[in-house]
C-alpha cells in the first residue's frame, strides 16, 4: 500500500490506494457522480444446473470446492443472523483447512461471536475484512494486526460497491432459516427464523457463485422468495446456521435509565415544538434503548392526537409492531427485525412488508428513501463543535462499531442524534472527530440531557423552537459544560500506519483509522 | 560493597580456631554486645545475612509480588503501627521464631528454612536478620510483639489506606489503595478505563494531592472505571486519612451555582435520595428537576465504608450541579452523626435531615454543634433542619419535636423503620401507618411548618405511586421522599393543586390585588377577611399551579380579558 496521502474535501488525510487499488478521496456531498454502467456477473445457462431443480450438496466444504475457492478471492455473507451466526466462523475454517490464503471477508456487518476469526487473521487465511469491525475485531484491527486494510462501509455503501463492481464477490454464502433445494429461502419460519434477508439482496444477485446454507430444508417452492433461486448455484443443509436467542432476542427493551429517558423525552419534546410530528410523517429510529424511548413516547403522541404516521423504516421491534396494531403507523418497512415479534408479524400483516437495502439506502439508485424521511434518530460515539460525527470508533481510538446504516440516513430531512453528553466521563462533544464518519452538514441537531444543539445551518428549526421553552444551547457551550464537568481530554497517539479506511455512500473515502500506538 | 560486622576485627587465623563461633554475647563488662539472633552464629555465616545492604535489598521490593510487597511495606514502614495480623504475618514470624530457637544449637537452620521458603519470604527473611543485627534494640520490637502477641492500643494509623469501589456496577467511581514508603517518592499505578484520555491528568491530579498533604513517597493504586476528578479526589483523601493524620482538605472548587440559599417554605413536593458512596447516581440528579437532593450518609452506606462517604459527599456538595434543588443531606443519627456536621456546613449545605429522631433534645445538641462549626466556618447562609420521625417515641414527641427550634421547616416521616419499630408489617393501604402519618401532620400544620411523607418503594408501579401521591396529599402532606427519578414527574403532577384549590387561590390573589389597588388595608373575600399568610397560600399554591402547567404565568391577564 503507497504512503500517498491527499487531503480530501472534508479536509482529512487519506490514501490514494487502498489494498493495491486506486481510491478515489472524499469530493463533497453529492460530487462524485460516476459515468458507466452497472456491474454483472457472467451470463448462466439453465441446463448446467440440475434438471429436477435439486442443487442440494453434502456439505458446506463441498460447495466451496465445488465454487472453487481460491487464493485471494472475496467471500461475502450477510449479517442477519446478528450475535448468532454460525455459518461465517465455518467458512474460514473450512478455508483454512483447504490451505487457501488472501480471502478477502465481505460481511454486511460483524458481531462479537465472529472473534474466532481473529485467528484466521492472524496466519493469513483472511488478508483483510470490507464491513465492519466490532469489538474484539475492531480491537484486533486498531492494533494494526490485519494483513491487509479494512474498509468500512454503510449498509448503503455496500450495495453501492457491489453495484458499482468496486468490491467483485467471488462466492457469496448466504445463511437462510428456510429453503427449498432450488435455492428460494426466505426468513419467516424456521428454528432460526430472522425475518427478512434484505441485506443479502446485492450479494444473490451479483456474486459468480451463490451458496445458500439452512437448517430448515422444506420441498420447492418456499414461498415468500426473499432470495430467487434462480441466481443460486448450491444449497447446503447443515444442523444449526445460527443461535437462535442471539439472533432476535425475546423482547427488546426500552433504556431504564432516567438520564436516557430524558434525552428521549428532550428528544420527542422538542420534535413537537419544531412541528415534525405530523398527520402523516415518516420517520426512522434504530433498536438502541433511547431510540425506543423515543419511539414510544412518539406512538403516545400520535395516539393522543388521533393522528397517524404514514410509513417508518428501518430495524422493527416490539414497539413499531404495536404501532402497526394500534392504527398509528400505516406502513412499516422492514430492512431488518430485531426481535420475535416483529418477524412474526411480519408474516401476517400485509402492511409489514420486508425490504432491501437497495430500496432504502441505496445511493447509486433512482432516489431512495432516506431523503424522503421527515425524522430521523440516529446515535453516535463522537460529534464535534462542526457537528461531524464518528460512529466507528470511541474516543480512546480503538475500532468499535461499523456503520450500519448511519451514513445513508444522514440524507433525511431532520436528522437528531440523541446522545449523552459524556459517557463515563468521556466527553462525547470534541473539537475535532477521531474519524470523520458524517460530515457536518448533514447532522442538524444534537439532544443532550443538559442541552439541544442545532446546527446553525438550520435557521428554519432554530426559529421554530425559539419559544418553546426548551434548553437549546451552542454546540461551544455544551462542549465547554462537558470539558468543564469531566477535564479536557488528551488525544490519543497514532502511528503512521493506516489500518481502516472509511468510505461515504458513494464510494469515496471520507476518513481514514491508523493504528494505535501502544 | 561490604559492611563490616561489628565485631569482625579479628584475623582470619583465629575465626578458623573459633569455629563454633562466639558462644558468650556478653563481654567482661556484662554488657550483651551481639545480637542475640546471631548467638552462636560462625563470624562467616554471620558475615553473609550482613552482606545485604538496605538500600539493594529494597530493589528487591519491586520484584516482590504484590502481597509480599505489601508486607514487606507493612513491617518496614513503622514498627509501632502494627494493627492487625494475618496469615502471612504469622507464618513469617514462625520461621524466625523457629530459626531465633535452634539457631544456636544449630547454626544452619535457616538455610534449610530457607529452602523451603519462596522466594520472597526468603528475601524478606534476611532482610530482618540484617535489621536485628544492626538494629537490635528497634528490632526487639519485633519479637516483642510476637512473643506478647500484643495488639496495639488505641486508635493507630494503619500502613495501608483504601477507600472506594471497583467493579462493573461501579461506574464512575475508582477504587484507590495507598501505601506510605520510605523513600522512592510517589510511585502511581493506574488501571483506568479512560487511562488513554485522561491517565496523565489522573495522575498529575494524585500527585498534587499528595504534595499538598505533605507526602513524599509513597505506592498509589488506582483502579479508576470513569471516576470524575472530585470523587478521585475524595477517594484519595479519605484512603490518604487513615494512614496520616492531619486536619487539611483538598477541597474541589466550589460551583459558583452552588452558592445558593434557600427560603423556609420552599416547595418540597419531591425529595431524591441519593446513597452518599455511589457517585454514578449523583451526577445527573439535578437534570430531573427535583426540588430538593439527599446526599445520604446515614442508612444507604454500610457501616466501614461511612468514614470515606463523607469525603465524597462533601467534594460532592461543592463540585457537582445541583441545578436549583435544594441540597440536602441526611447525616446519621444524633449523636454519630455530629461527626458528620464539619464535612457539610462550611461547604453550603441548605438543610439537613435528621433521622430517627426521637425528642428535642436531640436537636438541640445538633443546633449547638451547627451553630459552633457555622461560626467557626464563618457560614451565614441560613442551615435548615427536617427531624425524620421513625419510631413510635418519635411520633409521640412530634409537636415538640417540630417546636424546638426555628431553624426546622418540615418534619419527615419513615414508615419503613416506625413499621419496624412497632414490629408490624407495612402494607400499601397503609391503615397501620396512618395514625403516624396523621400525627406529623398535625404537629406540622400546628407549629406552621411543612410535613413531608415517606418513600414509596416500588419503582415500576407508577399507578400505585399516583394512589399514594393522592392520598398523601388528602392527609395533608406537601411532598414526599423518592428513591429513583422516574418517580419525581409523577409526584409533582399530583401534589399539583386541582382545579378546585386553583379557582380559589386565584379569587384570593385576585381580591389582594384589587384591594391593593383600592388602597384598602384589609383583603376581603365575601364576607371573610383574609390575612397575610392565607394570601402567601395562594401565592404558593399559584406558584405551583404555574410550576405543574396547570396555570399559564399570564393568568391574571387572560382573566382580566
Amino acid at each position: 500500500m503507497s504512503n500517498n496521502l491527499v487531503k480530501n474535501a472534508a479536509g482529512r488525510w487519506v490514501p490514494t490506494e487502498v489494498n493495491g487499488k486506486p481510491e478515489i478521496p472524499f469530493q463533497g456531498i453529492g460530487k462524485h457522480r460516476p459515468e458507466g454502467r452497472k456491474y454483472a456477473p457472467k451470463i448462466s445457462t439453465s441446463l448446467d444446473f440440475p434438471a429436477d431443480g435439486n442443487k442440494l450438496l453434502p456439505d458446506l466444504k463441498t460447495a466451496l470446492i465445488q465454487c472453487g475457492l481460491k487464493d485471494g478471492m472475496t467471500i461475502s455473507t450477510h449479517h442477519h443472523m446478528r450475535n448468532g451466526d454460525l455459518i461465517a466462523n465455518q467458512i474460514f475454517a473450512i478455508a483454512h483447512e483447504l490451505g487457501v490464503k488472501d480471502l478477502v471477508w465481505f460481511p454486511s456487518a460483524s458481531f462479537p461471536c465472529h472473534e474466532p476469526l481473529i485467528k484466521f487473521l492472524e496466519d493469513g487465511t483472511i488478508h483483510h475484512i470490507e464491513g465492519s469491525m466490532n469489538g474484539p475485531l475492531g480491537r484486533f484491527t486498531s492494533q494494526g494486526k490485519m494483513k491487509g486494510v479494512g474498509i468500512l462501509r454503510s449498509h448503503g455503501g455496500r450495495y453501492q460497491a457491489i453495484q458499482d463492481g468496486e468490491v467483485k464477490i467471488d462466492i457469496a454464502v448466504l445463511a437462510a432459516p428456510t429453503a427449498d433445494s432450488f435455492g428460494n429461502a426466505h426468513g419467516l419460519t424456521g428454528p432460526s427464523a430472522c425475518g427478512g434477508l434484505g441485506y443479502a439482496l446485492p450479494d444473490y444477485q451479483y456474486a459468480d457463485k451463490v451458496v445458500v446454507v439452512t437448517d430448515n430444508l422444506v420441498q420447492f417452492p418456499a414461498i415468500p422468495m426473499q432470495i430467487v433461486g434462480n441466481y443460486v448455484d448450491y444449497v447446503v443443509k447443515v444442523d444449526k446456521i445460527g443461535i437462535a436467542e442471539q439472533i432476535v432476542s425475546g423482547t427488546t427493551q426500552i433504556t431504564k435509565s432516567p438520564d436516557r429517558l430524558l434525552i428521549a423525552e428532550l428528544t420527542t419534546k422538542f420534535c413537537d415544538a419544531a412541528g415534525l410530528i405530523k398527520d402523516g410523517f415518516s420517520f426512522q429510529m434504530g433498536a438502541g434503548g433511547t431510540s425506543l424511548a423515543i419511539g414510544i413516547f412518539f406512538h403516545q403522541i400520535l395516539k393522543e392526537r388521533g393522528i397517524k404516521a404514514r410509513f417508518a423504516v428501518g430495524g422493527t421491534t416490539q414497539y413499531s409492531v404495536k404501532m402497526i396494531e394500534d392504527g398509528c403507523l400505516e406502513y412499516l418497512l422492514d430492512a431488518q427485525s430485531f426481535d420475535l415479534d416483529a418477524v412474526r408479524s411480519m408474516g401476517k400483516n400485509l402492511n409489514h412488508p420486508d425490504i432491501s437495502i437497495f430500496h432504502c439506502y441505496d445511493f447509486h439508485a433512482k432516489g431512495n428513501y432516506t431523503t424522503m424521511m421527515d425524522v430521523m434518530i440516529l446515535g453516535a460515539t463522537e460529534v464535534d463543535v462542526n457537528f461531524n460525527g464518528n460512529v466507528v470508533t470511541h474516543s480512546d481510538g480503538y475500532l468499535l462499531h461499523g456503520i450500519g446504516g448511519w451514513q445513508n440516513c444522514l440524507h433525511a430531512k431532520c436528522t437528531i442524534l440523541p446522545i449523552p453528553l459524556f459517557r463515563d466521563r468521556i466527553p462525547v462533544i470534541r473539537d475535532e472527530v477521531t474519524t470523520l464518519c458524517g460530515p457536518g452538514e448533514l447532522i442538524d441537531v444534537i439532544v443532550t440531557e443538559r442541552g439541544i444543539a442545532i446546527n446553525p445551518l438550520r435557521t428554519d428549526l432554530i426559529d421554530k423552537v425559539k419559544n418553546s421553552g426548551l434548553p437549546i444551547r451552542t454546540i461551544q457551550q455544551l462542549k465547554d459544560e462537558a470539558e468543564r464537568i469531566c477535564g479536557k481530554p488528551q488525544d490519543p497517539v497514532f502511528d503512521d500506519q493506516i489500518v481502516a479506511v472509511i468510505k461515504w455512500v458513494d464510494g469515496t473515502v471520507i476518513d481514514a483509522v491508523r493504528k494505535l500506538r501502544e | 560493597m561490604l559492611i563490616p560486622a561489628r565485631n569482625q576485627q579479628r584475623p582470619r587465623k583465629e575465626t578458623k580456631r573459633r569455629r563454633k563461633g562466639k558462644k558468650n554475647i556478653f563481654n567482661r563488662r556484662g554488657k550483651r554486645e551481639g545480637s542475640i539472633f546471631f548467638y552462636g552464629t560462625p563470624p562467616k555465616v554471620r558475615e553473609l545475612y550482613e552482606f545485604t545492604l538496605w538500600n539493594r535489598f529494597l530493589l528487591f521490593t519491586d520484584h516482590l509480588p504484590k502481597k509480599g510487597r505489601q508486607l514487606f511495606h507493612r513491617l518496614n514502614s513503622d514498627f509501632n503501627s502494627f494493627n492487625s495480623w494475618d496469615s502471612w504475618t504469622y507464618s513469617l514470624f514462625f520461621i524466625l521464631h523457629f530459626s531465633f530457637y535452634i539457631f544456636p544449637y544449630f547454626p544452619y537452620s535457616p538455610y534449610l528454612l530457607f529452602f523451603f521458603c519462596p522466594s520472597y519470604l526468603r528475601d524478606f527473611v534476611v532482610h530482618l536478620s540484617v535489621r536485628l543485627a544492626f538494629f537490635p534494640r528497634k528490632s526487639q520490637i519485633l519479637t516483642d510483639v510476637y512473643f506478647s502477641a500484643r495488639k496495639t492500643k488505641g486508635a493507630r494509623l494503619n500502613t495501608i489506606g483504601s477507600a472506594g469501589n471497583y467493579g462493573k456496577d461501579d461506574r464512575s467511581d475508582c477504587a484507590v489503595e495507598i501505601i506510605r514508603t520510605s523513600c522512592g517518592g510517589i510511585v502511581v499505578e493506574l488501571n483506568s478505563k479512560v487511562g488513554k484520555l485522561y491517565g496523565d491528568s489522573i495522575e498529575e491530579l494524585c500527585r498534587e494531592e499528595m504534595s499538598f498533604f505533605g507526602i513524599s513517597d509513597a505506592h498509589v493504586k488506582i483502579d479508576d472505571s470513569g471516576a470524575l476528578p472530585y470523587i478521585l479526589t475524595a477517594r484519595i483523601e479519605a484512603a490518604l486519612k487513615q494512614i496520616i493524620e492531619t486536619d487539611r482538605e483538598f477541597l474541589p472548587e466550589m460551583l459558583p451555582e452552588n452558592r445558593y440559599s434557600t427560603e423556609k417554605d420552599r416547595p418540597r413536593r419531591s425529595r431524591l435520595y441519593l446513597p452518599g458512596n455511589t457517585p454514578k447516581l449523583a451526577i445527573n440528579a439535578g437534570l430531573h428537576s427535583p426540588d430538593g437532593i439527599i446526599l445520604d450518609l446515614e442508612d444507604s452506606i454500610a457501616p466501614a465504608k461511612k468514614e470515606e462517604a463523607r469525603y465524597l459527599v462533601r467534594n460532592t456538595l461543592r463540585a457537582l450541579n445541583f441545578y436549583g434543588a435544594e441540597r440536602m443531606v441526611r447525616i446519621n443519627q444524633i449523636p454519630q452523626g455530629l461527626d458528620d456536621l464539619k464535612f457539610i456546613i462550611p461547604h453550603n449545605v441548605n438543610l439537613i435531615l435528621v433521622p430517627k429522631c426521637e425528642s428535642a433534645d436531640q436537636i438541640h445538641v445538633l443546633e449547638k454543634e451547627i451553630i459552633k462549626i457555622s461560626v467557626a466556618f464563618g457560614v451565614t447562609q441560613p442551615i435548615f433542619l427536617m427531624p425524620i420521625i421513625e419510631s413510635a417515641l418519635g411520633v409521640v414527641n412530634a409537636t415538640e419535636i417540630a417546636t424546638s427550634s426555628p431553624n426546622v421547616v418540615a418534619l419527615a416521616v419513615g414508615l419503613e423503620d416506625y413499621t419496624a419499630d412497632l414490629g408490624i408489617q407495612r402494607t400499601k393501604e397503609g391503615h397501620e401507618t396512618f395514625f403516624a402519618r396523621c400525627q406529623i401532620v398535625n404537629a406540622a400544620k400546628a407549629t406552621g411548618i411543612q410535613a413531608i411523607d415517606s418513600v414509596f418503594s416500588d419503582v415500576a408501579d407508577m399507578d400505585a405511586l399516583k394512589q399514594v401521591v393522592l392520598e398523601s396529599k388528602s392527609l395533608g402532606f406537601d411532598g414526599m421522599g423518592c428513591i429513583h427519578p422516574r418517580q419525581i414527574p409523577a409526584i409533582h403532577k399530583n401534589y399539583a393543586p386541582n382545579p378546585d384549590e386553583i379557582m380559589k387561590a386565584k379569587k384570593i390573589i385576585n381580591a389582594y390585588f384589587d384591594a391593593a389597588e383600592k388602597g384598602l388595608g384589609v383583603v376581603a373575600l365575601g364576607s371573610k377577611m383574609i390575612d397575610a399568610p392565607v394570601v402567601k397560600r395562594a401565592q404558593r399554591t399559584i406558584a405551583n399551579a404555574i410550576e405543574s402547567g396547570k396555570l399559564s404565568a399570564d393568568w391574571r391577564s387572560e382573566d382580566v380579558k
